[in-house]
């Protein structure tokens, strides 16, 4: 039998971090953001705070750490509560993937990305669908060089280190690099005020202590990377599902039309009742994924979560506006951030015809 | 089973009375009933909708006169859309035994022998062209109270106990699965997979049939768990029925003309098992309770929506 049970460490988890960015969510200021009125960033700090960054833990352990599935709950977390920060990035392109593929060389970092003397980003969901325009290593004079583009780059302006894909002639590898060694080419701002960078680095002369791994496993580390940050972004999906959900809920619950509540009606109670069950059904699934990263379903399970999502959670976000009517189109309610949440999310790491030819 | 299409899976048996007897049922019953369920000696039917209780349980007119004297129920009433009862040799049914009683009140969860005297089933042919259910007229049907699940016309709890049993059914996920993977060793066999749209269709499909089959498990468990009323049941029944016609309904697409023809000559297994369970498969978003009932018991027990 599956076992489906959230333990009391990981209620406590949840709560303790529900507790803490409860009392500072502010639909105000994050609408100010996304019209570049404010640089407010809401969850980062808090999570510093809480000491849970540090605490994602390669090997399940019982009485120490997070495993990747209580790492997936925080994240349905800082999903709901819509906060910002290179937490999927910094943890699993960083801690994670570094501790289980060179542990040894970068101890030092993981420590310092830990306690978050240092903060990385990562490219992965960009250019593991894109690796036509990878960054080229080349040899010059006994001198390794690295050069090249890479484009969307999230958290750029407050990264230390970018992990990123490069190919050399040999073929791939993954590289990490001080993001001061890059320019900027073009700022950008998401749908809902993120900052998301195209960058360039020509040049860079890089030694052994820039490569992740070896040529042999570097498809692994990628793969590894890829499919662990499919699945953190599809909790954060459901986050913000659960948010819309509950915003939804509430607002039929207390709107009054043709003298009742909205939520009488059948046809906006089965309405609901579909947004439930596919929250359910997406959530299941990614928090079954998120246990079974030993197995070599993980992958298939990874792309499977992604398909739900974005075939089946954006769709409840379109529901939850047609469902409030004039008031979720507006720019005052916090219903349309949450839906540009979901948008971006279903648009990074691929679509479904990448997907399907993974899958088949 | 489902997955190997295995016969004489008595799905009302292991999946309905059997847990709910190991639950309410009195020792005596658990011996006798629970022995023959494991033997596989025994083929339930359930005896819960009637020609004017359909969705609307709660309406049932059949009719159980109790007897102290010799602790005895006398039934009387029709039921209908009994599913196997031509075949079956028990019965659990739903019986208003106290007089005058309205809607949840007043009902008993009683178990019938088939042979019974007064017990009359009359096949009815779905839309297959099978008889797989029936009428069953009850006259005047005597039933000793030893056959009662739990107590005298405290029975309403005890029948939605028993149909969150029916709804968490693995049985749709097998079939569906089943499906999906002929479908999918078909279209590999006609190297369908290089045309974009059916992979992809496929891939929609795989990812509904994957979360239908976590949430089946998941109210397997959550029945395990704690006695209380959960959603999971009903959200797992829509789910699991939803991807099992719409599984059925590509590979209609997929084989296209070949899925239209019935009769004994076809030699394409496949193709013929397609359109013969599709058609049967409607019973799966009505049956337990149709998929907007289980919409409204979300909306309402589970999310609080108002009447």
């Amino acid at each position: 039998m599956m076992d489906f049970s959230i333990n009391e460490s990981q209620k406590m988890i949840i709560k303790t971090l529900q507790d803490k960015l409860e009392k500072k969510v502010d639909f105000k200021l994050l609408n100010d953001k996304s019209e570049k009125k404010s640089d407010y960033k809401y969850g980062w700090n808090e999570l510093l705070e809480l000491g849970y960054i540090g605490m994602l833990n390669e090997v399940d352990s019982e009485d120490y750490g997070l495993s990747f599935f209580d790492f997936c709950l925080i994240l349905e977390k800082w999903g709901y509560n819509l906060c910002e920060g290179p937490i999927i990035e910094n943890s699993i392109s960083g801690i994670l993937t570094l501790q289980k593929f060179d542990k040894k060389k970068f101890q030092s970092i993981i420590t310092q990305l830990s306690n978050s003397e240092k903060i990385l980003t990562s490219t992965i969901l960009e250019q593991y669908i894109n690796k036509k325009n990878l960054p080229f290593i080349s040899t010059n004079n006994g001198k390794t060089l690295i050069s090249g583009k890479i484009c969307n780059v999230p958290f750029y302006n407050e990264s230390s280190n970018i992990i990123l894909i490069a190919k050399s002639k040999l073929g791939e590898r993954v590289v990490i690099i001080p993001s001061n060694s890059f320019k900027i080419l073009e700022n950008k701002t998401s749908l809902i005020g993120e900052e998301i960078c195209d960058i360039e680095i020509s040049n860079f002369d890089m030694n052994e202590n820039n490569f992740v791994g070896t040529h042999e496993n570097c498809n692994m580390i990628i793969d590894f990377m890829y499919y662990h940050t499919i699945i953190s972004k599809c909790s954060e999906t459901i986050g913000a599902a659960e948010h819309i959900f509950d915003i939804t809920l509430d607002f039929v619950k207390n709107r009054e039309q043709f003298n009742n509540k909205i939520g009488s009606f059948q046809s906006i109670q089965h309405n609901l009742s579909d947004m439930y069950v596919n929250i359910n059904e997406a959530r299941e699934l990614i928090r079954s994924a998120s246990k079974e990263k030993y197995s070599e379903n993980f992958q298939t399970l990874s792309l499977l979560c992604k398909v739900i999502c974005d075939e089946k959670i954006s769709q409840l976000s379109w529901t939850a506006h047609q469902l409030h009517g004039a008031i979720g189109f507006t720019w005052d309610y916090g219903l349309h951030l949450l839906t540009k949440k979901i948008l971006i999310n279903k648009n990074l790491g691929g679509n479904i015809n990448f997907y399907s030819n993974k899958i088949f | 089973m489902s997955y190997k299409m295995a016969p004489g899976n008595d799905r009302f048996g292991v999946r309905m009375i059997g847990p709910t007897l190991l639950k309410y049922g009195t020792d005596s019953q658990k011996e006798k009933y629970l022995k023959e369920i494991t033997n596989g000696d025994a083929q339930w039917c359930q005896g819960y909708s009637e020609p004017n209780s359909g969705s609307d349980l709660a309406s049932i007119n059949t009719k159980g006169k109790y007897d102290e004297e010799t602790n005895s129920i006398t039934i009387t009433g029709t039921k209908v859309w009994t599913t196997l009862a031509h075949r079956a040799n028990r019965m659990f049914i739903l019986v208003r035994t106290q007089e005058g009683s309205k809607r949840h009140e007043g009902l008993s969860l009683i178990l019938l022998n088939m042979k019974d005297k007064g017990i009359n089933v009359n096949p009815i042919k779905n839309i297959s062209g099978k008889s797989s259910f029936n009428e069953v007229v009850l006259d005047n049907v005597k039933v000793s109270a030893k056959n009662v699940v739990g107590k005298l016309h405290e029975g309403w709890m005890i029948a939605l106990d028993l149909l969150n049993f029916e709804r968490s059914g693995i049985d749709y996920i097998g079939w569906a699965e089943r499906c999906f993977d002929d479908l999918l060793s078909y279209c590999k066999e006609k190297k369908l997979l290089e045309t974009n749209s059916i992979k992809v269709k496929l891939t929609y499909l795989k990812s509904s049939l994957e979360s239908a089959k976590i949430m089946t498990y998941k109210a397997l468990w959550i029945k395990e768990q704690s006695n209380s009323i959960h959603m999971e049941p009903s959200i797992s029944k829509i789910l699991a029925t939803e991807i099992n016609i719409k599984i059925h309904d590509f590979a209609f697409e997929i084989l296209n003309t070949k899925s239209i023809y019935i009769n004994n000559n076809n030699k394409d297994y496949f193709a013929e098992r397609i359109i013969k369970n599709r058609l049967f498969f409607v019973s799966g978003g009505i049956l337990g309770g149709t998929t907007e009932i289980q919409k409204n018991i979300i909306a309402r027990r589970g999310l609080g929506l108002p009447r």
